[in-house]
């Protein structure tokens, strides 16, 4: 039986890193609003830290594996805590891609006000909030996923808006082509942190279609 | 945190008449720490740890080459035996309590080592049933016989007795092996609370049971040591690749 002190720890670092990943996620549109390329570059160092507890939380995963043997429920939250830690850090890749984005824009003016891509941002945490609250209490609804549908639409929305933009002057094809890219990565944010929540409907039931 | 070495083994060779069971071990084990020794059958463990305490010295046809140092002194040497079993208890595979009360098994140690004091001897045997967390089981039954507890009752009274003597080490000879799964939880609980006072050596044939308790393991294959490190390391990336067969189950 593994000890449960040991399997809270793994989960408060694993929600530790959850509120990296959120950070990584505000800051990295923060700094693109504001064009403030001081905070795309903290971002991109910050990910080494992000990383770094990924693995860590990962090695633990392998060591109480190992030396504990755990069964069942135990089992599927530690092997499900290895998936989750995954999706959290490919969250911050994506923080990183953004805060790169908003470095290569340069000082230019950005083509359009940024409206629905911060809508985007705050749909992707909440969704990290939502999957980390099932994972830290073990419950589940998948009435409160139905957000992500908003991510897609909003999206679809920002790449239209962009392709008209273009197609008005070529000049701003080079930017609005990353503002797109921006898009997708917050729209690819939140499908990680969509597994997340769907990882803890395999812990609770068991059932390996859900995830 | 500086670990200090308890129990530092050089060189040791074994004969049992002409086969050599033990070949040239090398090992030092630490203060307060769960120590592991396993392997398939007849690879050594057992042997080994008898030497610790010099339980091989009951049998005739054993040679002894080399050299053990347990705070610095060689028990190899000529020592006073009886003292060295004070200091280094020993638990066996199957329970085996004396034929007589729980109360006299425990208190049967200090009385031998001259504890005549009643108080004395009922705070000891209350203390060290506590410490071995069997008090609240058998408190109302001090004067029934031991062999009447249950099985893992009577392991954990063994370990109690073993304890009444104010040990420094405590050497567990499959100490769960004729237990069921519940009374070997007890043990292996009681075998972790136990390192913050003493140093134990474990000999397993129970892998999961070294992995579980244990913060080094050394794995011994035909009479030698093939791998000494942290438990860790051992069962997540173990450098021989006999080790590597052997905890994956691929032999023994």
């Amino acid at each position: 039986m593994v000890k449960e002190e040991k399997l809270q720890d793994m989960k408060d670092e694993t929600t530790k890193l959850a509120e990296m990943a959120s950070v990584a996620i505000e800051n990295c549109m923060k700094a693109l609003q504001n064009r403030d390329f001081e905070l795309s570059d903290f971002i991109i160092r910050n990910d080494k830290k992000i990383n770094e507890l990924y693995m860590e939380i990962e090695n633990k995963c392998i060591y109480l594996i190992a030396l504990e043997q755990p069964v069942a429920t135990d089992l599927r939250l530690i092997s499900s805590t290895m998936s989750i830690t995954n999706d959290l850090e490919r969250i911050g890749d994506y923080a990183v891609n953004i805060a790169k984005i908003n470095k290569r824009i340069k000082e230019k003016e950005l083509v359009k006000p940024l409206i629905d891509l911060p809508r985007m941002k705050d749909i992707v945490r909440e969704e990290i909030e939502i999957g980390m609250d099932f994972y830290k209490n073990m419950t589940y609804s998948e009435e409160k996923l139905q957000i992500d549908d908003i991510i897609d639409d909003l999206n679809k929305q920002v790449f239209n808006e962009l392709v008209l933009i273009m197609m008005g002057d070529p000049k701003t094809v080079d930017q609005a082509g990353k503002l797109m890219l921006v898009g997708r990565h917050l729209e690819r944010a939140g499908d990680h942190a969509i597994n997340i929540a769907n990882r803890v409907n395999y812990i609770i039931t068991g059932d390996i279609r859900y995830i | 945190m500086i670990m200090k070495t308890k129990i530092k083994i050089e060189n040791l060779n074994l004969w049992y008449g002409t086969f050599q069971a033990l070949k040239n071990i090398n090992l030092e084990i630490l203060e307060k720490c769960v120590t592991a020794i396993i392997g398939p059958s007849g690879c050594g463990k057992s042997t080994l740890i008898r030497c610790l305490n010099r339980m091989n010295d009951l049998i005739d046809s054993v040679r002894i080459e080399g050299r053990i140092f347990i705070d610095d002194v060689n028990i190899l040497d000529d020592i006073d035996v009886v003292s060295l079993r004070r200091r280094v208890g020993m638990v066996f595979q199957k329970p085996n309590p004396f034929p007589m009360t729980v109360y006299d098994n425990i208190a049967y140690g200090p009385r031998i080592h001259g504890v005549k004091d009643r108080k004395t001897l009922d705070k000891i045997v209350e203390n060290t049933l506590k410490e071995s967390a069997l008090w609240e089981e058998v408190k109302d039954k001090l004067r029934t016989p031991a062999l009447d507890l249950s099985g893992g009752q009577q392991q954990r009274l063994c370990i109690a007795r073993c304890l009444a003597v104010n040990p420094e080490i405590i050497l567990f000879d499959e100490p769960c092996s004729a237990l069921d799964p519940i009374s070997t939880g007890r043990i292996e609980d009681l075998i972790r609370k136990l390192k913050e006072n003493y140093t134990i050596v474990i000999v397993t044939h129970n892998m999961q049971q070294a992995a579980r308790v244990s913060d080094y393991t050394a794995f011994m294959y035909l009479g030698e040591m093939l791998e000494f490190d942290t438990t860790k390391n051992i069962f997540t990336n173990p450098k021989n690749e006999k080790t590597e067969s052997y905890i994956s189950g691929r032999f023994g």
